[in-house]
């Protein structure tokens, strides 16, 4: 049996992004349009000798210390705020076992195992629910357990993607009946000792702007030079449009399509001769397309991945390059990076989040911090204000760590 | 600064994390760095040695067009000055 299920879009109800450009819709909206930073001086804990001094913190909710009894994690703290904000604002009224939950996490729950590991080699016995806390599906079986929601349960950790990820797995689930709602979205809470020197080792953080860390995240400028790590979570409420219309629900926007695609075998990265191949992104984004039974031209703004990296902002701006031709130059492109550093699993969630606003209002948000545009990537990056215009659809892209895998989808009008 | 860069790769082909000739093989300035026969993950692994013996960190924004030992000693040097 074939079933076709694409051109189906399941409609957006309900946002709640917690992050560290505000929590809540309202101050999401207006710090993003604002062209603000959330970056600054990192506070948790003393940064490595050398290397990435700069974080994107959330303060509301603070950050709470683990209690030994019963430790919440920090991103399992982030989830929970963020799910509350999207169930509020979609105002859900639906049989809870038709109700699913999807979350995108990429670094796990490091704080905790930190704090395990320190109680273990000084002898101490740890609580027994730091075994139900500890693994990645912590914050999902929590939000689910907090809200008493009883459908359709999963976790997708898929590094940086895995927020949007967690969309197309939810979309399926709307498109195939197996839950009228779902509430999906991602968490990452990265900013702990071991995950800087992790990724400084892998060479992926900025290192040059510890003295000006609110414009440390450069998109695709000349003077960018890798991620600023963060920390947020952001859920957004999926129905099928038959339900939202039964209940009378406010439809924010849709999602339209989505596509995850491998690189499979490619050339290695050589850091003094890197070489820029656009192909599996560019298979990426023509898959998101076609499963929203669209084209290139029907897309009017992007948001970019546009992470700050010095190699893979310039691999998006050549297969934007080579799927939109010469309409590459004109098409509005931004990204909320610039404010909210690479905060992983969590950013597309909250550039879906974003996109939504974006196609509801007909504003285009500005992308701080680009001075001076690398010459690799000639976009046309939304610069100071926002730009006005009406917004039919818009495409999101995400690049997994290491250009393992990509992914795409698009937000439209419902 | 060569003779950092040098020594960093001796020691790294001593240990087997890139190839072992190297900790022989005849280096100067104007070696080139694809002469080396060094894989991705092994450049990764020369940049690191040459980071913890110089004390500097080596954006990943300055690598991207150096070709010799020599090259990559200036980038070091400057970075160095720099700060």
């Amino acid at each position: 049996m074939t079933v076709d299920t694409t051109r189906t879009a399941a409609v957006v109800t309900g946002l709640g992004p917690v992050s560290a450009l505000g929590t809540g819709v309202e101050s999401f909206w207006r710090a993003l349009l604002a062209g603000e930073s959330g970056t600054r001086g990192l506070t948790r804990f003393t940064p490595p000798r050398r290397g990435c001094a700069v974080a994107a913190e959330v303060d509301d909710p603070p950050p709470l210390a683990l209690d030994p009894a019963n430790p919440q994690p920090r991103s399992v703290q982030l989830a929970l705020a963020a799910a509350r904000l999207a169930l509020a604002d979609a105002s859900l009224d639906a049989d809870p076992e038709r109700v699913g939950v999807v979350v995108g996490t990429g670094a796990g729950n490091l704080d905790l195992i930190e704090a395990a590991l320190d109680q273990a080699r000084a002898g101490k016995r740890l609580a027994p629910s730091v075994a139900f806390r500890v693994f990645s599906h912590a914050a999902a079986c929590e939000i689910a357990r907090s809200l008493d929601l009883r459908g359709p349960i999963a976790t997708l950790t898929t590094g940086c993607n895995s927020g949007g990820d967690a969309l197309g797995m939810a979309l399926d689930w709307i498109r195939l009946s197996r839950a009228d709602a779902v509430l999906v979205g991602g968490t990452e809470a990265e900013l702990s000792p071991s995950f800087f020197a992790i990724m400084g080792a892998a060479r992926a953080l900025a290192v040059q702007h510890n003295s000006a860390p609110a414009s440390a995240s450069r998109p695709f400028d000349q003077r960018r030079d890798g991620n600023i790590p963060g920390e947020g979570a952001a859920f957004l409420v999926l129905e099928s449009a038959e339900h939202a219309a039964r209940r009378r629900a406010r439809v924010r926007a849709a999602i339209c399509g989505y596509a995850s695609r491998a690189a499979g075998d490619r050339p290695a990265y050589d850091p003094f001769n890197p070489a820029f191949l656009p192909e599996p992104m560019v298979r990426t984004i023509r898959g998101a397309l076609a499963d929203a039974g669209i084209t290139a031209r029907d897309i009017s703004a992007i948001s970019a991945n546009g992470s700050s990296s010095v190699f893979y902002d310039v691999v998006e701006a050549t297969a934007i390059a080579e799927v939109f031709g010469a309409e590459a130059s004109r098409l509005p492109v931004h990204s909320i990076k610039a404010g909210l550093g690479q905060t992983g699993a969590v950013t597309p969630a909250l550039q879906a989040i974003a996109a939504v606003l974006t196609v509801e209002h007909g504003l285009i948000p500005p992308t701080p911090n680009v001075d001076e545009l690398d010459p690799r990537c000639p976009l046309a990056i939304v610069r100071g204000e926002p730009l006005a215009r009406p917004v039919e659809h818009v495409l999101a892209h995400a690049i997994g760590f290491g250009g393992y895998y990509f992914t795409a989808f698009v937000v439209g009008r419902a | 600064m060569v003779a950092l860069v040098i020594g960093a790769i001796r020691h790294l082909a001593e240990r087997r994390l890139i190839p072992a000739d190297l900790a022989s093989r005849p280096l100067d300035g104007s070696t080139a760095l694809d002469e080396l026969g060094i894989d991705s993950l092994g450049k990764l692994e020369l940049l690191t040695e040459i980071e913890e013996r110089a004390d500097v960190l080596l954006s990943e924004a300055v690598l991207p067009g150096l070709r010799t030992l020599d090259d990559l000693a200036r980038a070091v040097t400057h970075v160095k000055e720099r700060r």
